[in-house]
């Protein structure tokens, strides 16, 4: 079977939950609505147009882009390898030609290109529809690049945590802890250089922010594409260090990867 | 009453040893529920660290505003909020049949069935953020914390009626599991105070679908602000009450036990 045989296949399985998708896509203009009136409150108490360097328009456009970055990089791995294992169904997966990293990497390509189209765009037109004064024109060459980018680590990062479940077995609680961790470090909550230095700093060390933030302060134009400001301000360093984080983390998985194999029973209950 | 009570607190309890069966996975289960929560406590750190912050409202008077909702919310979700979710899953296997045969109410049969030993984190949660802010808050009076635990019971009251409304629009539409998202959308509304908002959102979400008798109303009254809201909010309450009972009990004559 072929690689687009797969992600077809994933596709389809995809389309038979679009009521689902289409459900949360009218939730979208609520919680935005909601969203502007809380941030215009702040703004219009505030003596200043700028908050960290954000206006009004580009603080609800870092939020319309971060969560349709994170809709497009959104990932199920880890509470499906749980299930697997915990079910003993993995063993399945053992008999198969390809491995399960990357059958799951071909189903995360197939339901999130699927999710573009019913949830991702039409977030993004709804927005228009109705915020259109508080949209923010960006970057978009690198953003695009950037979030291909993001969606390899997030990949990788869902997968570590789903792999736990060959130690723990059960790992509910734990990955929705960690995935709170996740977005909050990622910036999905709140952009991450609103959060006092000391925050900043320890979230620095992360590759979350690489998830959402990063991509969206691309769009925003945080980075300049010119190189004469130094490379370390330009847009090349934050790629380069996504770059540096998917190679880290791919090595990361295998080497995780082939010990939990091992420790897998295949009795699962 | 009493009997029912006895029934409802061994329920509970059942449902808490059943998680006890897993105690570290039960700990961590309680820790993420709170910690999931603190998602609008973080914002509004982050608004008042950058900014002045909402007009009128200093930062421990919002924290308290949204302790308060967590209180209030905690209780609802792990008292009777799941049955929505318990909806779902009895619908779709076609066991509802085990509920009505059983010799007592069955929304109350079912409202012990569904207790959520998980979100009794949340409601831990909510009274101590709510201490934490209110020590940081002067000139409480015991008239004005009165009025604001009164509202507080309306605001029960308010997720109640949201609880038969989703639970029977999942009678009538099975696997719908989004309806979750529309509950937290709603209850987004609630964690903010409702100066924020502009005249007709005020109006909508204190007279018709009134959340901020949960925390905004509260909060107010426990800063000795008392006014017409809190009685226009609690007709609205009692209305969407019976409005959701009829619908509920309206809805399950229909049920045809085929699961889904």
């Amino acid at each position: 079977m072929s690689y687009c045989g797969i992600i077809k296949g994933y596709w389809k399985e995809s389309v038979a939950y679009r009521s689902e998708f289409l459900m949360s896509v009218l939730i979208v203009p609520f919680r935005f609505f909601i969203l502007i009136i809380i941030w215009s409150a702040v703004y219009s108490n505030s003596a200043s147009d700028s908050i960290g360097g954000y206006s009004l328009s580009s603080m609800i456009t870092y939020f319309l882009i971060s969560s349709l970055v994170f809709t497009f990089i959104y990932d199920t791995i880890a509470e499906e390898l749980e299930k697997e294992i915990k079910k003993g169904n993995f063993l399945v997966f053992l008999l198969k030609p390809f491995s399960y990293v990357k059958l799951g990497f071909l189903k995360k390509i197939a339901n999130r290109s699927f999710s573009v189209i019913i949830e991702v765009i039409p977030i993004l037109l709804l927005f228009l529809l109705f915020f259109r004064k508080y949209f923010v024109m960006g970057e978009i060459g690198f953003f695009t690049i950037s979030v291909l980018f993001s969606f390899v680590i997030s990949y990788f990062i869902y997968l570590l945590i789903g792999m736990i479940a060959f130690w723990l077995i059960n790992i509910r609680s734990l990955a929705w802890l960690m995935s709170f961790g996740i977005q909050l470090s990622a910036g999905l909550y709140v952009p991450i250089d609103l959060f006092p230095p000391v925050i900043r700093s320890f979230f620095n060390f992360l590759p979350f922010q690489y998830i959402t933030f990063v991509p969206t302060s691309i769009y925003l134009g945080k980075y300049s594409a010119d190189l004469s400001a130094g490379f370390v301000s330009s847009v090349f360093f934050p790629l380069l260090i996504q770059i540096m984080w998917i190679f880290g983390l791919f090595v990361l998985t295998i080497i995780v990867w082939n010990r939990a194999k091992k420790r897998f029973s295949g009795v699962g209950a | 009453m009493t009997s029912a009570i006895k029934l409802w607190i061994k329920s509970a309890l059942i449902h808490i040893a059943f998680r006890m069966a897993y105690r570290g996975e039960y700990f961590i289960s309680l820790v993420s529920m709170f910690v999931l929560e603190l998602v609008g406590p973080i914002f509004t750190y982050i608004i008042y660290y950058n900014s002045p912050g909402f007009a009128g409202w200093t930062f421990y008077q919002v924290l308290l505003l949204q302790g308060i909702f967590l209180t209030v919310k905690g209780f609802s979700f792990m008292s009777f909020m799941g049955i929505v979710w318990h909806s779902n899953i009895t619908l779709q296997r076609g066991e509802f049949d085990l509920t009505l045969i059983k010799p007592r109410n069955p929304l109350f049969m079912f409202i012990c069935q569904s207790f959520d030993a998980e979100d009794t984190a949340k409601f831990i949660g909510g009274l101590l953020l709510s201490l934490y802010a209110i020590l940081h808050i002067p000139a409480v009076s015991l008239s004005g914390l009165l009025i604001g635990i009164v509202a507080m019971i309306f605001g029960v009251g308010f997720f109640f009626s949201l609880a038969l409304f989703f639970s029977s629009f999942i009678f009538r539409f099975i696997r719908s599991m989004r309806v979750y998202d529309v509950l937290e959308a709603i209850a987004m509304v609630g964690y903010y105070p409702k100066s924020i908002y502009p005249r007709f959102a005020g109006t909508l979400f204190t007279a018709i679908l009134p959340i901020f008798i949960v925390a905004a109303i509260p909060a107010k009254a426990i800063f000795g602000e008392v006014d017409i809201d809190i009685l226009i909010s609690a007709v609205s309450v009692i209305v969407l009450i019976a409005l959701g009972l009829y619908t509920w009990f309206s809805t399950i004559k229909k049920y045809s036990s085929a699961g889904g």
